[in-house]
């Protein structure tokens, strides 16, 4: 019967070529705008990493001014990173199965001068669970371990395009880099890695890339490296020198931990809870007690990362598809109607209310579909515009989800145009128009 | 009441002319009951619409109601079948979004009469083809014959001198064909003008002349001057008197 | 005209009517919506920084040389380097600092004063070298920086401060800001304000971005600096192509990393023009698409109507009673979509105003977007409803 159904509807979209066409344009003009804009926002909130970003913690404690909030304006709020002490102290609990602080620093790379002249990198500084927590593919080799990270050991790890110019892309691994003054092994190679947001620091918004070189987290107090991304302070330091830095309240890292039961989560906040009940005895954290551990989804979406108007603009497109397709409604009366006569005839040979009404909704939905991929194929070709415009917009395409999404979008907007002239014309009794005709 | 002389009246396409009219000539008197009768193609519908104002002419001259009405611009054609002229239509031409009382309302409105004078004449009028239980009905609920009640109230309730009538029992039944000629006779008794096109010798009779179209010539069926018709006229024009 | 009978005879269509008039309430809730998103971004991308934008260049350096480490070879170094990009044709004054305009972030503190309640943020800056002159902006009141307020030993703290006429208009009202001093704390160095610029604007969060305070300081050190530099009219691309070989003639021992202010600006616009270009697209698709959906559904109501038109004319209806009948059918579709619009209008605005981009539906923008649509609609009814004055009244004759 779909079959039939679906002959006879072919066969009235190409009665009328013109108003066929102008059909499908409307719904493909609908699923360009919406698919583009949707995709925009799918690529940038879709979940980083799928089933396990709600084990991954952030942890943030109000160590700011007693007299006043990190945004004045709201008491509620607090530093959106944590202090290097209050992160070494918390890093020894074991209630975590990983974990690890991190923040952003830039180190001078010499390669061999045959190659060329110095360059300036951003570098991570990571302790080793960091590569498993945040799923980081590797081509060759991989992180190093915990004893390395105690040491600490000159290890690295570089990304790939790093490889291809110190390496010419050869498999590095167990050769050395000299970053500034000293010479680290490689010992892991990552493969392709082009995440849409740096979703392991929530602090920086759309734009920045994931770091091509990554080093031990404890070479930070031995070569007193500073970080390259924000810091905030309220207070200043107790001295001078490094050390008062890192003994001081000034927020500058991302500590992440890794709680996979609800228990565990549980027995830390109580435990960063008590910690700080604790440094309170010791004169530090005079605001009221607030820890925050939150996991990666609910942390993207509090910090706004994603600017607001990507969001607005698929809510906005989505409405835009919604007009179109109503648009379409009155095309299809007019059409519709015009074959009364027609209907009629089905109707006298024994076609039911319900065959006439699937008839018409599945010409309907071929309208859709036709649209659908026409409207989808110009969305390719719009995201590479949009792509242009937005930082970090090489990320931007469609995915399997998202050509889902879209064939969706254009079924419904098909069903939407013809379910109501599809019941007008189903509910003409056969009998009313042989008579006249 | 209706005059008119030598009308002719040609339909042009591309390639062919069509003579609907040729040459018709025709008087009516103020109070008359004229039916006109004729084979379908014989030009009856063109007269109709020449003589309502419903479409122009090409050459001859019509006076209606003692104006010359051969050369109007659409305003003053308008105005004239708003209110010297009333339509009675074999399909009854009822607005069906329309209820009763807005049916009958639509010339007066055209008109631009204050509300009262239209509630008062809508009233009367459908009160006079007994229908003032029905103003809220739509014509969709109504039968055939209370549909042309209704049409014929919209008639009366705009007074007009003349009344044009198109085989106003075309679609209906005998009984309710009967109800509808008693209506118009009661309506020609009160002084206004009918003219009448029917091809139901029945409805035909009833009037007090008898006219016929044929080949867009028209002829008196009392007093015929078949010197207007062609020689094929004359059997068409026994089977009608028949 | 009646408009009674007119919507009765709609309830008969209600429907059709029903789809018509959620398309146009849809359409005016997204008109309003984004034309007030434009606008936002506009107002944004239109706020003046103060500054010569166009002609402004920073070129930064990171040192790898082992001579960087000495703070008085640094000292030394920087002079040299400013004078080889003064030597530059077409550069019109340089300066170091950490500021650079449109970076969409900077530094800022927390501070009080003498007689302001409480305490305030602002953004800081430390420059040094001809830091007005560069950005294109003038000190009106008091006076400018000279050699002399930068002290010797990088450890002293500066004294002096020149800051924003909003950040001064904020703390002391209209009383003359010159003399009045800043502290940040108990037992920190208070920082006397010498001068005033009118015009800075550098967009931060917190809506800080008009408040800044400069001091004389040393905006390098021995990691690197940064150099602000205002190239002469149309002299920006011969200027960036010298930048580098010069500095590098001075020394060698560093990698540069060179950035136009303008493309800073770009980018940081970027997001807003993404949705201006956007929003304006769907904008206009939108409301030419809602009328070619008028057009289609007033053509289909004249093609179904083609009998009672005829009708009525036979009753007497005049040509322009027929044009103003769809009209005015039109109208009041339009009329209850935009009705129902304005509902929309400041619903989707709700939905779409989040914690980070406040904006409010304003009235004058939905009663312009109702003008628009209104006329919109009525244009794409005219073509049906002029079709329907030409319908003759001789149709109502005709069987069926």
């Amino acid at each position: 019967m779909l079959l039939y159904q679906l002959k006879i509807a072919l066969t009235s979209l190409r009665r009328n070529p013109v108003i066929t066409s102008l059909l499908i344009g409307g719904i493909a003009l609908g699923i360009c705008v919406s698919t583009t804009f949707i995709a925009l926002r799918h690529v940038f909130e879709k979940d980083p990493l799928p089933g396990k970003s709600n084990t991954l913690f952030y942890v943030r404690l109000d160590n700011w001014d007693p007299q006043r909030a990190y945004v004045a304006e709201d008491p509620k709020s607090l530093p959106t990173m944590v202090t290097y002490r209050d992160m070494r102290e918390l890093m020894k609990s074991n209630i975590p199965t990983r974990q690890t602080g991190t923040f952003r620093s830039r180190f001078f790379v010499h390669p061999d001068p045959k190659i060329g002249r110095p360059f300036a990198e951003d570098v991570r500084l990571v302790f080793s669970d960091f590569f498993t927590m945040f799923n980081v593919p590797f081509q060759y080799g991989g992180g190093w371990d915990k004893a390395a990270d105690a040491k600490p050991e000159p290890v690295i790890v570089i990304d790939q395009n790093t490889n291809q110019k110190l390496f010419g892309g050869a498999n590095s691994v167990g050769r050395t880099v000299r970053l500034e003054d000293r010479n680290y092994k490689v010992v892991g190679v990552l493969a392709p890695w082009n995440p849409p947001l740096r979703f392991y620091d929530p602090t920086q918004g759309l734009g920045p890339k994931v770091e091509p070189i990554y080093m031990p987290f404890n070479f930070t107090p031995i070569l007193e490296i500073q970080t390259y991304g924000n810091s905030d302070g309220w207070k200043g330091n107790d001295g001078n020198g490094f050390q008062a830095f890192l003994n001081s309240d000034t927020c500058w890292l991302e500590y992440w931990v890794e709680l996979p039961t609800p228990e565990k989560q549980q027995a830390f906040r109580e435990y960063v809870n008590n910690y700080v009940i604790d440094q309170k005895k010791h004169g530090r954290f005079g605001r009221p007690l607030h820890t925050e551990v939150t996991s990666m989804p609910e942390l993207t979406k509090e910090l706004g990362v994603v600017p607001p108007q990507i969001r607005s603009l698929a809510i906005v497109s989505v409405l835009f598809l919604i007009v179109c397709s109503l648009n379409l409604i009155g095309l299809l009366l007019g059409k519709f109607i015009a074959r009364i006569p027609e209907i009629s005839v089905r109707r006298a040979l024994g076609a039911s209310r319900l065959q006439v009404f699937w008839q018409h909704i599945v010409e309907c939905e071929v309208v859709g579909i036709a649209g659908g991929l026409i409207g989808l194929g110009i969305s390719v070709g719009l995201l590479k515009m949009v792509a242009k415009v937005i930082p970090n917009g090489d990320v931007v395409h469609l995915d399997a989800e998202m050509i889902a999404v879209s064939i969706f979008l254009s079924l419904v907007a098909g069903l939407l145009a013809g379910i109501y002239p599809a019941w007008r014309v189903c509910s003409i009794p056969p009998a009313m128009q042989l008579k006249v005709q | 009441m209706l005059e008119m002389t030598h009308i002719k009246k040609i339909y042009r396409t591309i390639s062919i002319e069509t003579h609907a009219l040729e040459d018709l000539s025709l008087s009516v008197k103020a109070g008359e009951f004229v039916s006109v009768t004729g084979p379908s193609g014989s030009g009856k519908t063109t007269f109709l619409n020449v003589a309502g104002l419903l479409d122009t002419f090409d050459s001859g001259s019509y006076i209606l109601d003692g104006k010359d009405v051969s050369r109007l611009s659409d305003r003053e054609m308008s105005q004239i079948r708003n209110r010297t002229i009333g339509f009675v239509f074999q399909s009854f031409n009822l607005i069906p979004d329309l209820n009763v009382f807005d049916n009958v309302d639509v010339p007066l409105r055209y008109r631009g009469l204050p509300a009262t004078e239209r509630k008062a004449r809508i009233e009367n009028a459908l009160s006079m083809v007994g229908l003032s239980a029905r103003v809220r009905h739509l014509p969709s609920q109504l039968s055939g014959g209370q549909q042309q009640r209704v049409a014929i109230a919209r008639v009366l309730a705009g007074d007009p001198k003349l009344i044009l009538a198109d085989e106003p029992t075309g679609n209906l039944d005998s009984a309710m064909s009967r109800e509808i000629m008693d209506l118009l006779g009661k309506i020609n008794d009160n002084g206004t003008t009918i003219v009448m096109v029917t091809h139901n010798a029945e409805c035909s009779e009833r009037a007090h002349r008898q006219l016929h179209v044929f080949d867009g010539r028209i002829a008196d069926v009392d007093r015929p001057r078949v010197v207007l018709g062609s020689p094929v006229a004359t059997p068409g024009l026994t089977a009608t008197l028949n | 005209m009646p408009f009674g009978p007119i919507i009765r005879a709609m309830r008969h269509n209600r429907m059709r009517f029903a789809f018509i008039i959620l398309e146009i309430a849809i359409t005016l809730a997204i008109v309003t919506n984004a034309v007030n998103m434009i606008l936002d971004e506009r107002k944004k991308m239109l706020q003046p920084s103060g500054f010569d934008d166009d002609n402004l260049v920073s070129i930064a350096y990171q040192p790898f040389a082992p001579e960087f480490k000495e703070q008085s070879y640094v000292e030394a170094l920087v002079q040299k380097d400013m004078r080889a990009i003064h030597s530059i044709p077409g550069v019109k004054a340089v300066a170091t600092t950490y500021f650079l305009p449109w970076q969409g972030g900077g530094s800022s503190g927390v501070w009080k004063t003498d007689r302001f309640n409480g305490k305030f943020q602002a953004q800081l800056y430390a420059a040094r070298g001809e830091i007005f002159q560069t950005l294109g902006v003038k000190v009106t009141q008091g006076r400018a920086f000279v050699e002399t307020d930068t002290p010797v030993d990088s450890n002293v703290p500066t004294r002096v401060t020149i800051i924003s006429r909003a950040l001064a208009k904020k703390l002391w009202g209209n009383a003359n800001p010159i003399g009045h001093v800043i502290t940040n704390g108990e037992g920190a160095t208070p920082r006397t304000v010498i001068g005033i610029i009118d015009d800075f604007y550098n967009p931060y969060a917190w809506n800080i971005g008009e408040f800044v305070l400069f001091t004389p300081g040393r905006a390098y050190d021995t990691t690197g600096a940064v150099f602000l530099v205002r190239t002469e009219p149309g002299a920006m691309k011969s200027v960036v192509a010298q930048l580098e070989p010069r500095l590098l003639s001075v020394n060698p021992g560093r990698v540069f990393r060179i950035v136009k202010i303008s493309d800073l600006k770009d980018q940081y616009f970027s997001g807003g023009k993404l949705v201006i270009r956007a929003m304006t697209a769907i904008i206009i698709i939108l409301v030419f698409i809602t009328a070619l959906g008028i057009m289609g559904i007033s053509s289909l109501a004249v093609a179904e109507r083609t009998k009672q038109i005829g009708t009525r004319r036979a009753l007497g209806a005049t040509r322009a009673d027929i044009l103003k009948h769809f009209l005015l059918e039109n109208w009041l579709v339009t009329t209850a979509g935009l009705i129902l619009g304005v509902i929309g209008a400041y619903g989707l605005n709700v939905l779409l105003v989040s914690k980070l981009s406040d904006v409010k539906m304003q009235w004058e923008l939905v009663a312009g977007g109702m003008v628009l649509l209104w006329i919109n609609g009525l244009m794409s009814t005219v073509p049906a409803a002029m079709r329907a004055t030409l319908v003759p009244p001789s149709i109502a004759t005709r069987s069926v």
